[in-house]
């Protein structure tokens, strides 16, 4: 039985060859075995890598590549930008380096085209979107070389913790879980990784033939790599299962070292902080050397910038700031991320974040029980909201306030259905214009103890 | 190269033009309603996502006690006057290309504020007000009317409104393939973001 609720008039996945073009018989056999196990999850959509054999082979000279780094990267990519990118052509580019304008989360989300450079063919574009901590919301323009790429920064952070991927053995190389309300999720494989299948799973029970087939289903595929937010981790710590992967990695919100224990205690391997975002990717990661999170990219240069745009001295505390990165679709100038830290380097020129302020899970209590931040972005997407705050007060009250055409009377009514009627609700336009607005807050008991 | 759409008759455009009330012109937020129910007429379905960019344009953020820099009506405020004549609500017209012409108004003339009793600046405006909104003179063919805002324009100027245009272009097909791509899945990513 196939469990996709995909249209039946779409190939089944291990015979979609536009999603997977080049799929090989071992991998779509590997594809059938993880979509047609009786304790599978209801697969939502249907994702592929979309790589071109000689995006295959640009994907592994540009692993090489990233072995050994160009140093003098900088100046040919800041020549490109000021040539290619319309949003920098006209900077003030004589003024040099440190004194060029920097942007924020807010201007890509106004005139992402405009940071696409000319050479890019738009139909080859892919994009990915995302809300993100400070409520603007972003597509970012991408390729599916691009996406690829991110398995070589994994590849190297998962070698500081001795682990070399590619010679790992098993079908399934990497299960996402997820757990939310509703969440996209699909079974596809990975070309560029000995035809391993990636799972992007919702640990959420109603996703499921019943809730203990979760912990059946992980023991059957045996996936190499976990990966998922500090919330689903925690779920997956619920779950009875036996098989242990040989990392997991924690994206999306800060890992609490509570949480981070009882994972190592109970699967018995690294369990790896990572700091990345869509505009980006991955930017640091823990190395195990306690020193915090050590810098990913050699051709992403992270400056810490005061509020005037300035380096803060030596070891002070300063906005992440990051120019150039893997994403030929968009380059980065002197982009504020809205994240606050500290950058030391060793002794062997490795370099750290360290004080990382992240983002921190929320939760929000409702009548019926939590409700976890990705879900209420989930609920306020319709609207289209240019930027948006949701605080939960102690007493449960919720204040929205936001940026954009919605109808508060609408905006009022929705949460009403999703907390409760019991719930007070004030919805305030405007989110004024403070320096980094943090999306979800709150004061409810229990809201960061997920 | 876009075909151009059968616009108003030129002369009756330079009779508009000089037909320019003398009473003080709106500014500050009034200008800048004037400015979205022009866009409104000419194009009904305009968003307020295209409209957006008008309200940070200098004329439409002057308090009304702000002097006047100078008595003679500048090349943005001629723009609307023209456009707002009843002759341009027959052809379909696009308030993107609107909103691009008007947010470019000022950078299009040799000066900012043309002489109206200047036939051949009053000229130049009204073949650069209907090039921006992709029209041509009535009775011109889409050549003569390129042809004749060549000749009135500098050759610098066409070059800025052709680049500026084709970096619009440029910029609605990204937005296009962005927004068809958002419909569909993405490519994968083994961790969230």
């Amino acid at each position: 039985m196939n469990r996709s609720t995909h249209s039946t008039t779409s190939p089944a996945a291990w015979t979609d060859t536009e999603r997977l073009p080049g799929l090989s018989d071992r991998a779509a056999t590997r594809l059938r075995h993880c979509i047609e196990h009786r304790d599978a999850p209801r697969f939502t959509g249907r994702s592929g890598h979309r790589l071109t054999p000689l995006d295959i082979q640009t994907l592994l000279s540009d692993k090489v590549a990233y072995q050994r780094p160009d140093l003098n990267w900088l100046t040919p990519f800041l020549a490109r930008c000021r040539q290619g990118v319309p949003y920098y052509r006209d900077y003030p580019w004589h003024l040099g380096f440190d004194r060029l304008p920097c942007t924020r989360r807010n201007d890509l989300s106004q005139n992402i085209a405009a940071f696409v450079p000319d050479e890019i063919d738009p139909g080859q574009l892919i994009a990915f979107e995302t809300s993100g901590t400070t409520g603007h919301p972003l597509t970012v323009p991408s390729l599916p070389l691009v996406a690829a790429r991110y398995h070589c920064f994994h590849e190297r952070i998962l070698g500081w913790h001795g682990i070399e991927l590619q010679s790992l053995e098993g079908d399934t190389g990497v299960m996402l879980v997820g757990d939310q309300q509703r969440c996209f999720t699909y079974a596809s494989v990975l070309p560029y990784w000995d035809d391993k299948v990636l799972l992007k799973t919702n640990l959420n029970p109603d996703d499921w033939p019943e809730p203990e087939a979760r912990g059946r289903y992980i023991d059957a595929c045996k996936p190499l790599l976990m990966t998922g937010d500090p919330r689903s981790l925690s779920t997956l710590l619920s779950l009875d299962f036996e098989h242990r992967p040989v990392a997991i990695l924690s994206t999306s919100m800060t890992l609490l070292g509570g949480l981070k224990e009882r994972l190592v205690r109970r699967f018995r391997c690294p369990v790896i902080n990572l700091y990345s975002m869509n505009e980006a990717g991955p930017i640091a990661a823990d190395d195990g050397r306690g020193q915090g999170l050590r810098l990913v990219q050699s051709t992403l240069q992270v400056d810490l910038l005061d509020r005037q745009g300035q380096p803060v001295d030596d070891g002070d505390r300063g906005e992440i700031t990051l120019t150039g990165g893997f994403n030929p679709c968009l380059p980065l100038l002197r982009y504020r991320t809205g994240d606050y830290a500290c950058l030391f380097e060793d002794t062997h020129g490795r370099r750290y974040l360290r004080q990382l302020d992240g983002r921190p899970p929320v939760r929000y209590r409702t009548d019926k029980g939590w409700l976890n931040n990705v879900d209420i972005t989930h609920l306020l997407q319709p609207f289209g909201l240019a930027q948006y705050q949701l605080h939960q007060a102690k007493n449960g009250g919720l204040r929205l306030r936001f940026e954009g055409e919605a109808d508060p009377a609408v905006l009022q009514r929705v949460l009403a259905q999703a907390f409760g009627p019991g719930c007070p609700v004030s919805i305030e336009r405007n989110c004024g214009k403070g320096d980094k607005l943090i999306q979800y807050t709150s004061d409810y008991p229990g809201a960061h103890d997920g | 190269m876009v075909d151009l759409q059968m616009g108003p008759p030129i002369h009756r455009l330079h009779e508009r033009l000089l037909a320019y009330p003398e009473s003080p012109a709106p500014r500050g937020q009034d200008l800048l309603a004037l400015v979205y129910d022009l866009a409104h007429r000419i194009d009904p379905g305009v968003t307020a996502e295209v409209l957006e960019p008008l309200a940070r344009l200098p004329q439409c953020q002057l308090e009304p006690d702000e002097p006047e820099i100078s008595a003679h009506p500048d090349v943005f405020m001629l723009m609307i006057w023209l456009l707002a004549d009843e002759a341009f609500s027959e052809p379909t017209l696009s308030a993107i290309d609107l909103v691009s012409l008007l947010l470019s108004a000022d950078n299009l003339m040799a000066t900012g504020y043309p002489n109206l009793q200047d036939e051949d600046q009053r000229e130049e405006l009204i073949r650069l007000a209907l090039n921006g909104l992709r029209l041509k003179p009535r009775d011109e063919t889409d050549h003569q009317a390129r042809d004749r805002l060549l000749m009135v324009s500098s050759s610098e100027r066409a070059r800025v409104v052709t680049a500026s245009r084709a970096a619009e272009e440029r910029a609605e097909a990204i937005r296009q393939a962005l927004a068809e791509q958002r419909a569909r899945e993405a490519a994968d990513k083994y961790t969230r973001e």
